[in-house]
Parts: structure tokens; sequence; C-alpha cells
């Protein structure tokens, strides 16, 4: 039986916060490759960034010498993307709930809501090397419309 | 990310540059909105038609500056807002605050 292809790319970056215009501009570009729609190509990045940011300032806490791994991979029209830290790792479950209306104007606390709000999949894991790794899953989303931005 | 502030009429118009990600941004994007509000200002639009992407942290820092306007009696509204960033916001149900706007005149005329 032959395995479905499968795509992988890897990005590493340093534990500075302005290199997550590189991490959005990676995943667009992995995404123009899968030919989804504009607002699928930015809910994706939108969650991949939160991710990365996350790693980057409570992961690695912004630590000269530490980076973040970003990998993806493209199966099916869909993708996997795994964001990974150099930290010594963190309870997600606090912050894996719904907004309140109480939320609303708290200037914190959205990013873990905005991932599970775009993405079909995610999940927390604690690595051996004492990091975290979360894993983004999106199934293939609709294609970009004949004559559309794309 | 980058701010230039202009005025037209009473409004104080903040052109925002780049993204809006956190860390430095934090004090650049309050010290607009303090200037402001020292000032006597009280009407901020913000033009976000030269931000790509914002982030949670964005957010907050928007969130910061929407409640400083409005603790001090003022206004606080969004301009030339991308589908990207107009998702965020209803995903968030920020857009049940923010007061956004797609052209700067219409924008400008709400405030009267």
């Amino acid at each position: 039986m032959v395995e479905p292809a499968e795509t992988a790319i890897e990005l590493r970056v340093p534990s500075e916060l302005r290199y997550l215009s590189l991490v959005d501009a990676v995943t667009q570009g992995v995404v123009r490759d899968l030919d989804w729609d504009a607002d699928s190509a930015g809910n994706l990045s939108t969650a991949v960034i939160e991710a990365a940011a996350n790693a980057i300032e409570h992961g690695n806490r912004l630590a000269a010498g530490k980076s973040v791994t970003v990998r993806f991979r493209l199966a099916d029209g869909g993708v996997e993307v795994e964001i990974d830290d150099e930290g010594i790792g963190f309870d997600p479950h606090p912050f894996d709930r719904e907004l309140t209306t109480e939320d609303l104007l708290k200037p914190r606390g959205r990013g873990i809501y905005i991932m599970r709000s775009f993405m079909d999949g995610i999940e927390f894991q604690s690595l051996p090397s004492g990091g975290m790794r979360v894993r983004l899953r999106k199934r293939a989303a609709g294609v970009t419309k004949p004559g559309g931005a794309g | 990310m980058r701010i230039q502030q202009r005025e037209v009429g009473d409004v104080v118009v903040l052109d925002v540059d780049g993204e809006i990600l956190g860390g430095p941004d934090t004090e650049a994007f309050e010290g607009a909105v303090q200037s402001a509000l020292a000032g006597g200002r009280r009407k901020v639009l913000v033009n976000l038609g030269g931000v790509h992407w914002i982030n949670s942290t964005g957010l907050g820092i928007l969130i910061a500056g929407f409640t400083a306007m409005q603790r001090g009696g003022g206004a606080f509204k969004l301009v030339n807002v991308s589908e990207r960033i107009a998702g965020l916001l209803a995903i968030t149900r920020l857009s049940t605050i923010f007061q956004s706007f797609q052209h700067e005149d219409e924008a400008l005329r709400s405030f009267d």
C-alpha cells in the first residue's frame, strides 16, 4: 500500500517577538501550497502565531539562546503544526476555556481560546527535554475562489 | 509597529503600521493614547490599514487604549480593519466592544 504523500517544513527562530513576522510569512507560504481560501489561511496563521508567541514569551521567557521550532506537516489537503519551546513547561488548562462576558475587557488570556476556535484540533504535550509542544491540526479548508485573493 | 499621530478636527487619528504584538508596542501605543488624553483629546480613531495582523497581546493593547479613553470620558474607534483582524475581533467578541468602520470619512462622522 502506498502511503499518502506528506510534506514537512521546519522553521527555527530565536526567542524574540519580532520573528513572529517570519512565522506568519512561512505559514502563509505553506498554506499557499494548499490553495486554501484567504479566511482559512489567515485563521491558521493567527493560531500558529499565538502558539509561537506563547512559546517565545511564556515558554522561553524571551531568553537569548533559546529557540522556538515550528514544524509543518502537510497531508491530504490539511496541515498539522507543532510548536516547541525550550522552557520549563506550564499547565495550559486554566487558560483553556470559553471566554465569558467578564473576560471581554481583560487584556490577556485569549491565546488558547483563539487557537482552539480557529483550529480543528489542539494538544499540549510536555517534552522530555522540559519544554512544551503545542500541536495544531486543521483539516482541508475551502479552496481559493477563482479570481480571488490567494 | 510604528504609530503616526495626526489630528482631523477634534479627532486624534493614530495611523498604525506593521504588526501589533506586545513588547515595546504596548508602551508606544499606551503613550499615544495617554498623550491624547493629556492634551484634552477625547476622540481617538485607530487606523489599522497598515496592520497585517494582531496577536492576542496586541488585542490587549487595543483594549487598554479603549479602556483608558472610556475612563477619560472619551471614545476609541477603529478604521480600515482587514478581514483577518475582523475575524479575530469577531471570534473574541471584541467586535461587540470596538466600533469599527471601513472608511475614514464614515468613522470621523461617527464621532459627531
